[in-house]
């Protein structure tokens, strides 16, 4: 476990008649226990260039545990007092974070469910037949199903992860996102087989979108930079 | 006007290897896109029981697009007492004993309340601050 302090100070001596004068500091902590938060992404800082405006994903829910002691910093670097960001959890829109302005904030990171389905590898494959899913094309090695399958397994798929269990191989999302209402089905992979094998979809789940992504707006098309990090369980 | 100042420090020196983590940030708290002082704030503090269900810490009665602020903090000293911090029916997060938070807050529209809920048995004292750029004060019934 790592000890993380975060202190806040706010003060004025004019905004009223007595002087506002208080500093509150905690030590970051696991969701109900005293054990430190260990984990984060980092301080990172993330230029924003875009004509016309695009909202960035800082975050997603997948990154971080539901409903744990979750933090989130972030700072305007702008010195453009006009110049701001729109912060929005989810289609919620938070605030706005001005030239200078930061924020540090808890973050429930309500996740979502990921899109799956398993493709089965079948019936009668040969060396040199393909099976293309995501951009990716496998070419087997031999006609093995299993062996097939474990080939497919071992891809780099864009938006996917894999599991294999014999010749059956589980494809689950990269993220939470609701894809609609039609399920990967078969004719979504492009089979090329010299005989009649085939990989048949099956048990394909709709995802559902998270609720509680970190999405930021810049407010003017020029270069504009956000200093941010994730402190997370 | 007014000029009031938000600092914020974050340490750890074990967090990452080899590189002590040591943000510090300031700034001045300015009313929407200039360089004009917030005057008008609201200091309190409370209890909450679980018993109250969600409460509204603050209504949106404010002009939207606008430079506010929130401070809370929970002061409970036990780790299992949490407030539960939202806009609306968006949950932002969980505030664990003894944390604070500093967010803006856009008072976009009249369902964009600030609510919090205690979510563990007993009373949880808390604090708050909210700076804000303009606000109305309620109709009177």
């Amino acid at each position: 476990m790592a000890t993380i302090n975060a202190t806040l100070t706010l003060g004025s001596g004019d905004l009223l008649t007595s002087n506002l004068a208080f500093s509150v500091a905690s030590t970051l902590s696991k969701a109900g226990s005293a054990t430190g938060l260990s984990k984060t992404t980092g301080l990172a800082r993330t230029n924003f260039t875009n004509d016309p405006i695009q909202s960035k994903t800082l975050y997603r829910s997948d990154d971080a545990l539901t409903n744990g002691a979750n933090k989130i910093y972030l700072k305007n670097l702008s010195t453009t007092v006009t110049e701001y960001f729109t912060i929005f959890i989810d289609q919620e829109e938070m605030g706005r974070l001005y030239a200078g302005d930061f924020a540090f904030f808890p973050w429930t990171a309500t996740g979502g469910t990921k899109e799956t389905f398993i493709t089965t590898i079948a019936n009668t494959w040969a060396a040199g037949d393909t099976w293309t899913f995501d951009g990716i094309t496998t070419v087997a090695a031999n006609s093995t199903v299993a062996n097939i399958a474990a080939q497919i397994n071992a891809q780099y798929y864009p938006n996917w992860t894999t599991a294999i269990s014999g010749a059956a191989v589980t494809f689950t999302a990269r993220h939470s996102m609701d894809a609609g209402t039609v399920v990967t089905a078969t004719a979504d992979g492009l089979t090329v087989t010299a005989g009649d094998g085939d990989a048949v979809i099956s048990s394909s789940a709709l995802g559902i979108a998270t609720e509680s992504d970190i999405m930021i707006v810049p407010s003017v098309v020029t270069t504009m930079d956000l200093e941010h990090m994730l402190l997370h369980e | 006007m007014a000029t009031t100042t938000a600092t914020v420090s974050i340490t750890s020196a074990d967090l990452t290897p080899g590189m002590a983590l040591g943000i510090s940030a300031d700034t001045t708290l300015y009313q929407t896109g200039t360089t004009t002082g917030l005057e008008l704030v609201d200091v309190g503090a409370g209890r909450l029981t679980q018993a109250s269900g969600a409460d509204s810490l603050q209504e949106a009665l404010g002009t939207a697009d606008t430079s506010n602020w929130i401070y809370i903090c929970n002061n409970s000293t036990d780790v299992e007492q949490y407030m539960k911090i939202g806009i609306h029916d968006t949950v932002i997060g969980n505030l664990g004993s003894g944390e604070w938070l500093w967010m803006p807050w856009n008072m976009g529209t009249a369902d964009n309340e600030i609510n919090i809920e205690a979510e563990a048995s007993g009373t949880i004292p808390y604090e708050y601050a909210i700076f804000k750029s303009t606000f109305t004060l309620p109709a009177k019934t």
